[in-house]
């Protein structure tokens, strides 16, 4: 640690210190978990992003009687499905749109709710009191029927099942970071920025912002997948992306016909939501760890 | 400006917190005078509103009523931007050096933290060379420049909390019992880490503790502050030669005399709690706990009155006790 420090002998201090993204990754490196997570999950990331190259939009939904319901073999490693295709490039081409809405609807939803919990705890009384019951109203509705409601309201497609999650998790997202920011803004070190004459926004940024990150970053990960696990329920009722496109919520709902005879189509879809789940979650652990100076060693 | 004119003033300055039993009375009619390079002690017991006196002076926190002058202009009427001004001109250091820096920030980001904010030095590099002499001043060794918080001791973060401060360059300082959370042999480095500012800045200082040994030591008058109210003002020296103030007699018997022949000095003890800060009517706070106390200590406020030029005491029988 003493060797990434700069040193000057004398006259100013170098502020050559090691840049703060390359201390986090020296940080993050030492976490072999979390490497294995930030490995599964690019494997998936970039499967999905190349999916056309793996295998065509069009083999994924083209259907091919003759070859239904076959067992795993070299030809097609996941099986194939009621319909005959093949079932390794419907997960790819799903896990396009499901990491897509498990990303979006998270980030997004963490952006929302962080703000409004973040502003409304600093400024706290009536505002906070006014934001927070106006939430409390939200999460009193079941985060399946807001979304029900919501798509059945907008109508389905990508865009609309983002929405409808993103407004489904605000409330959580709003609370989580309202909690945290209360523990910091009665520290002492708000109360200096202030006396020095800083501005809110600064105060937000570099004093409240880096010191709740830690559990925002959890939330936002373990969020991820709970966002595909709803998408896949969305798609289980009908409401999420419409066939023939996959997804990996629509694959398990496809194939929980088959469960008593071919139980490898639940499986493979199954598996890719597990592993994406399991990874990101990893990640955003050995993340928060990472992004906190006083862990480093 | 006149040699006379004080550095600051607060006049009857006030600060009442609604509580759901009624108004807390935590600075109740403070009216303090503090000259340029002196340092005016503030004394009390825990929960008496010396904090919140530090506090509303720095309007951080906002005073019910009252003026308080800066060179003779009163910052109550500032408006946010003239503020922001102000604040350069005065700061704050703070008792508890573990929650007074960001632990996220390294040494060399909390001290340089004002001067990028407020862009005073056209280039970073400027800021970062007077980052480096400010950690000179106040002793810290280079090489902790980007060190974070939890990696040094108590003294240290206390000595980041002081350079901070001085990175404005204020002429007036809010020392809120800056030594209160350190061993008692680093604390004799922060006093005289202070001191020495204190000469070669030509800084004002509100001190604020309870550590009556300390008081002596750093302030030219002291004040002595009981539930919210000002019982007794004097320059330090007379203070402790000649308390008026039956609170403060208690005060000063009770520091330890480390000499045998004193052992047998009578020793006054306050008898009784403090009466609650919330509504607390007319009438001496004191009289509840005090052995001189009178039917007319209760009948109406007491107000301060000068013994002398510079010696104030707020207690009827301040003549005879």
């Amino acid at each position: 640690m003493e060797a990434m420090k700069s040193y000057a002998s004398d006259g100013a201090i170098t502020m050559k210190k090691p840049s703060q993204i390359k201390e986090i990754w020296r940080r993050f490196r030492k976490n072999k978990l979390a490497m294995a997570g930030l490995i599964v999950l690019s494997v998936m990331i970039l499967a999905a992003v190349f999916a056309e190259q793996i295998g065509t939009y069009q083999s994924a939904i083209a259907m091919d009687v003759k070859n239904k319901l076959q067992n795993p073999s070299w030809q097609h490693i996941f099986g194939t499905d009621g319909y005959g295709r093949d079932l390794f490039i419907r997960c790819v081409h799903g896990g396009r749109v499901s990491l897509f809405i498990g990303f979006a609807a998270s980030i997004a939803g963490m952006l929302c709710g962080g703000i409004l919990g973040m502003i409304s705890a600093y400024y706290g009384n009536k505002f906070d009191n006014a934001v927070m019951r106006t939430l409390d109203v939200f999460s009193a509705i079941p985060t399946i029927l807001l979304a029900l409601t919501l798509v059945a309201a907008l109508g389905q497609g990508i865009v609309n099942i983002i929405v409808a999650l993103v407004i489904s998790r605000i409330p959580a997202f709003a609370r989580i970071v309202r909690a945290s920011t209360l523990g910091v803004v009665d520290q002492d070190y708000i109360e200096a920025a202030r006396a020095g004459g800083t501005s809110d926004y600064h105060i937000m940024l570099k004093h409240i912002i880096p010191n709740i990150v830690g559990p925002l970053i959890v939330q936002t990960t373990m969020n991820v997948s709970s966002m595909i696990l709803q998408t896949a329920s969305l798609s289980f009722l009908g409401l999420g992306i419409s066939a023939p496109r996959p997804e990996w919520g629509a694959l398990i709902s496809e194939a929980k016909e088959y469960i008593r005879i071919k139980p490898f189509m639940i499986l493979f879809p199954g598996l890719c939501i597990i592993l994406a789940s399991a990874s990101i979650n990893l990640l955003g652990d050995g993340l928060r760890d990472a992004l906190d100076p006083r862990l480093k060693s | 400006m006149g040699a006379s004119q004080p550095l600051l003033e607060t006049r009857n300055l006030k600060k009442y917190f609604n509580t759901a039993a009624g108004k807390l009375h935590a600075v109740d009619d403070i009216s303090v005078r503090i000259m340029r390079r002196e340092t005016l002690g503030v004394v009390g017991e825990s929960g008496c509103g010396k904090s919140t006196l530090g506090r509303t002076i720095l309007r951080l926190i906002e005073p019910t009523d009252g003026a308080i002058l800066f060179k003779g202009e009163d910052i109550t009427r500032l408006k946010a931007a003239g503020m922001r001004e102000m604040r350069m001109r005065m700061q704050i250091i703070f008792q508890d050096p573990y929650s007074s820096i960001n632990p996220r920030m390294s040494v060399s980001e909390i001290i340089a933290e004002y001067m990028l904010f407020h862009k005073m030095y056209r280039t970073r590099a400027e800021a970062w060379n007077r980052t480096a002499q400010l950690m000179n001043t106040v002793g810290l060794a280079r090489r902790l420049a980007n060190a974070y918080p939890h990696e040094l001791d108590g003294g240290r973060r206390q000595r980041i909390g002081i350079a901070r401060a001085l990175s404005m360059n204020p002429e007036f300082i809010v020392c809120d019992e800056p030594v209160s959370a350190l061993d008692v042999s680093i604390q004799a480095q922060i006093l005289n880490l202070l001191l020495e500012l204190q000469r070669e800045f030509g800084l004002t200082y509100l001190f604020i503790t309870h550590d009556l040994s300390v008081v002596k030591h750093i302030s030219d008058e002291i004040m002595v502050m009981y539930l919210g109210q000002c019982v007794e003002q004097a320059p330090a020296d007379e203070l402790f030669a000649n308390p008026r103030h039956p609170y403060t007699k208690a005060l000063l018997s009770a520091i330890p005399v480390p000499d045998i022949s004193m052992r047998d000095r009578e020793i006054v003890t306050i008898r009784g709690e403090v009466k609650s800060p919330i509504n607390p009517g007319i009438g001496c706070r004191f009289a509840g706990r005090c052995e001189y106390a009178l039917d007319r200590c209760l009948q109406a406020d007491v107000p301060l009155v000068g013994l002398s030029e510079k010696h104030l005491c707020a207690c009827v029988r301040a003549g005879e006790v």
